[in-house]
């Protein structure tokens, strides 16, 4: 449904070009849970904001982002903002800001169901007390005519997951939905994705650097890596047999409770940082962190590679750790 | 093989030369500083530049037009204009810069007490400002005239009291913030007095942002000044003022209408020139620009 | 809100009673024997044992105070020294003040608020210079200079338009004609600021996540702009107003003065060259009052957009 062959984003800075994201491919099938797990500044946020053109004016897109078989990046602007909030819609990291403080929350759920759907304004208003029940937020009539300050964070959160399903879309896009609340809340929302998943049959695009979080709700991940895909599978698949050091890395890096027997382990870290994204290097990425790396992986870039049924890796040395 | 070596530049000399770089590459700015030293060395210069004393009269002749004698010519009493507007560069320079001085010397301790004590202090404080506000500079200067006569003192009070409450709200949102960062109870921890941060930690932090704010309200102070000398409240003869000038200039806007547009310009130059490069001053200064 | 109503309101209360001290004192500290300022410089000795005895000069100041203000209360600021009636001069031309103030403002603000818009939303282009610097003049050029040149340029040389002088509302067509020069000229100021400010204030809210939320729900570029970062922006911006009200006041008795109309501001320029100190008494009293008011009025405009406010 959702095809992204050969994205590349690149930033016009005053220190120079930025080139956040490097010949990404996605795909995404209905009703799928897709995780887009990475660091901060990998590329990930941009790379998904890219699908509607959310880009700030500095970013040039190049590549294709096929939606039911159109190329959203060369579709006129009108038509385009048929798709935004309609078919692909966002929920964004930080609910605070994310709504705007002047209009109450009953006119901000509204707004979509007048544009989109044609609803008149009472329509809209019963339609929305609909979805704030559905996104499970406690006195929905009186939520209608409140401001978003009045609101708690998960609140919040959830009123920006009832807009972004109000016109029932083909695909959702959460970009790191819970990173900004706080732990319980956190689960609540989860919840609510998955429920979204099952009830409406909605895909998910879910960007997270948590690997916790993708392990309990999607189907398939994908890592990032300074811009790149490093590796894609399904989501058993992965964490039962990691290929990408990196994605090794990760995982050691996830703090485990102590299960009694023996020595605790040490959280193993990737040492050395995230490299500069002014250059597009001739090798791989991770080359200078990785324990595997050798003349091979500095000089050339590697490929994504099946090397296990549906599971896929950009390494010359793929292999457990 | 050779070696080169770079002498580590200590931080306020690179900080300089990064401010020095930002700021030639705004030649608008670099402009206006050029303008404002240039009025600034004319009315410190007065007496030497000046063709003529601002008092000399020629009473043959009067509302003459722009000639070699007298380059931009002479008004009904016979005065010389070029002259006067180098007179009156001083006057007008004097009140802006003496103004500005005057209010950030009150506002900005008062400024502080009020964000760093907040509280009572703090609503105290913010009432008298409020009091002053309710005072239009031209309001302030008609009621100091009736108590204490026009003159160039009143007009330069009544501008730095109106300038005042503007000083108080930059030193006080500036204390307010910076007494929540870290090194304050840190310093409190190691024994500092209220008086030690306040003066030793938080002031000199607040200098280019106080820079900043006295650049751009000198060009208010001496716009205020040609207001209260053009009502007769400021600047009064022999001495002159570009106010002075243009409110001499208003009985005769059919004769010679050239009398209100020499000493107009050179206002708004000067102005323009200190607007323009305190803009300029208060872009580089700040942390988030890039260039 | 209501308790933010109420304690704006006590807080102008307190300033007003504290400037109406200030200037009790400022007309007692006028060189002299207070009852030749209060009566209107008149030396014989009859009329000075009036005033002294109506204005209680001999009991302690907070008596006099009080009385003083009771006086006001009840409208009587005094007589000036054409021996008419400080608070009805005042009166009869606060209308023609007040025409001048708010279609200068009217002008500035339709002029002011659309241009920083533009300029904020084609950020560096052509429109935002030329906003800009359009802006840095009309903040470098004092309003007064600018009224000259306007009565030289329309009034003398061009004859379209009347030097100076006031027409009542008997006549709209005439008194527009008059006006219009004069609410122009107090205009440009105010303008400039609300350009830079609505500029600045604009490119804070559209560079806001909500916005972005804004188009991500496929909202017409229009709707993003006016709709919600407009609305952002103007709550910004009413508290700017605010401050220029005393500059707007002082602009007032310039322009007046500049163009001879007879109002409240041009009373002022007045009452300092007679030197009546009942009537500079009486106008900086009602200033000062006007002042406080019309920030009042602001702050409620302000607290009823600020839903922040509205709705705690």
């Amino acid at each position: 449904m959702l095809e992204v062959s050969d994205l590349s984003v690149r930033f016009d800075t005053d220190d120079g070009p930025v080139h956040a994201v490097d010949r990404m491919s996605l795909t995404l099938a209905p009703g799928e849970v897709l995780g887009v797990v990475g660091e901060s500044g990998c590329g990930k946020s941009v790379t998904c904001m890219s699908f509607v053109r959310l880009l700030p004016e500095t970013a040039h897109v190049t590549g294709r982002v096929l939606f039911e078989g159109r190329d959203l990046l060369t579709l006129s602007a009108r038509e385009l903002r048929r798709i935004r909030g309609r078919e692909i819609s966002y929920v964004f990291q930080e609910p605070m800001s994310s709504l705007n403080p002047v209009f109450t929350v009953g006119r901000q759920v509204g707004e979509v169901l007048q544009r989109h759907l044609g609803l008149s304004r009472a329509a809209a208003r019963s339609r929305t007390i609909e979805l704030l029940r559905l996104v499970r937020i406690p006195a929905a009539e009186r939520r209608l005519d409140e401001y978003p300050h009045q609101l708690s964070g998960g609140m919040r959160q959830r009123v920006m997951i009832a807009i972004a399903i109000a016109c029932d879309p083909k695909v959702l896009v959460a970009d790191e939905p819970t990173t900004a609340l706080d732990v319980t809340i956190q689960a609540g929302i989860l919840d609510l994705m998955r429920d979204i998943r099952e009830r409406l049959g909605t895909a998910i695009v879910l960007i997270t650097h948590n690997l916790g979080v993708v392990a309990d709700v999607a189907d398939r991940v994908v890592v990032m890596y300074a811009g790149r895909k490093a590796e894609e599978a399904p989501v058993p698949e992965l964490f039962a047999h990691p290929q990408h050091p990196y994605t090794i890395g990760l995982l050691g890096a996830v703090p485990r409770p102590y299960e009694g027997e023996g020595t605790r382990e040490r959280l193993q870290e990737i040492p050395g940082r995230v490299p500069s994204l002014h250059e597009l290097p001739q090798a791989c990425a991770f080359a200078d962190r990785c324990p595997r790396a050798d003349e091979v992986t500095r000089s050339q870039i590697p490929q994504l590679r099946e090397v296990r049924p549906s599971h896929f890796v950009a390494c010359f040395h793929p292999g457990p750790g | 093989m050779n070696v080169i070596v770079v002498a580590e530049l200590d931080p306020r000399t690179r900080r300089r030369r990064l401010l020095r770089k930002r700021f030639l590459r705004r030649p608008v700015a670099v402009a206006g500083l050029v303008v404002v030293l240039f009025f600034v060395v004319v009315a410190i210069f007065a007496p030497w530049v000046a063709p003529h004393s601002s008092a000399f009269t020629d009473f043959n002749h009067t509302l003459a037009k722009p000639g070699s004698r007298y380059l931009l010519g002479t008004d009904e009493l016979g005065h010389d204009e070029l002259s006067r507007i180098i007179w009156g560069a001083r006057s007008s320079m004097l009140v802006g810069v003496l103004a500005t001085l005057l209010a950030m010397v009150i506002a900005v301790p008062i400024g502080m007490v009020a964000g760093y004590y907040r509280g009572w202090t703090d609503t105290v404080i913010a009432r008298a400002t409020d009091v002053l506000l309710s005072f239009p500079f031209v309001i302030l200067a008609v009621g100091l005239a009736a108590i204490l006569g026009p003159s160039l003192l009143n007009a330069t009070l009544a501008i730095g009291i109106g300038s005042i409450p503007g000083f108080i709200r930059i030193a006080r949102g500036e204390t307010l913030a910076r007494r929540e960062e870290d090194y304050v109870p840190a310093a409190i921890a190691n024994g500092a007095t209220d008086r030690t941060i306040i003066f030793r930690h938080i002031l000199p932090n607040m200098t280019s942002t106080l820079l900043v704010q006295a650049t751009l309200t000198i060009p208010q102070a001496i716009i205020g000044e040609a207001v209260l000398s053009f009502l007769g409240l400021g600047v009064q003869p022999p001495q002159t003022s570009w106010g002075v000038m243009l409110q001499d200039a208003q009985s005769y806007t059919s004769q010679a209408p050239r009398l209100a547009v020499f000493p107009g310009i050179a206002l708004v130059l000067v102005v323009l020139a200190f607007n323009v490069f305190g803009d300029g001053l208060r872009d580089i200064l700040d942390p988030r620009t890039t260039r | 809100m209501g308790g933010f109503l109420i304690r704006r309101t006590g807080a102008a209360l307190v300033v007003l009673v504290v400037s109406s001290v200030l200037v009790f004192l400022g007309v007692r500290a006028i060189p002299g024997d207070p009852a030749i300022a209060l009566g209107a410089e008149n030396r014989d000795p009859a009329v000075l044992a009036a005033v002294r005895h109506k204005y209680l000069l001999d009991r302690p100041l907070p008596v006099q105070y009080a009385h003083w203000i009771w006086l006001a209360l009840h409208g009587d600021l005094g007589t000036d020294q054409r021996d008419l009636p400080v608070a009805h001069t005042i009166v009869s031309r606060i209308p023609i003040s007040l025409e001048l103030a708010i279609l200068s403002m009217l002008i500035a603000t339709l002029v002011g608020i659309p241009a920083g818009v533009i300029a904020a939303v084609r950020r560096g282009k052509l429109q935002d210079h030329a906003v800009t610097g359009v802006a840095l003049l009309g903040l470098s050029v004092p309003h007064f200079w600018l009224g000259l040149l306007a009565i030289i340029w329309f009034a003398v040389d061009l004859h379209w338009l009347p030097a100076g002088g006031y027409v009542g509302w008997a006549h709209p067509l005439s008194n527009l004609e008059h006006m219009i020069m004069p609410a122009c000229v107090l205009a440009a100021g105010f303008a400039a600021v609300l350009m830079r400010q609505m500029r600045s204030s604009m490119l804070d809210s559209l560079g806001a996540d909500y916005i972005r939320t804004a188009r991500a729900k496929g909202l017409s570029e229009w709707s993003v702009i006016c709709r919600h970062a407009l609305r952002n922006s103007l709550i910004t911006v009413t508290t700017v107003m605010g401050l220029q009200l005393g500059l707007l006041i002082s602009g007032v008795v310039v322009t007046e003065t500049v163009f001879q109309i007879a109002g409240f501001g041009e009373l002022t320029f007045e009452s300092v060259n007679q030197r009546d100190y009942t009537l500079i008494q009486g106008v900086v009293l009602v200033a000062a009052t006007g002042y406080i008011v019309a920030n009042l009025l602001v702050d409620i405009a302000y607290s009823l957009l600020n839903p922040r406010i509205r709705a705690s």
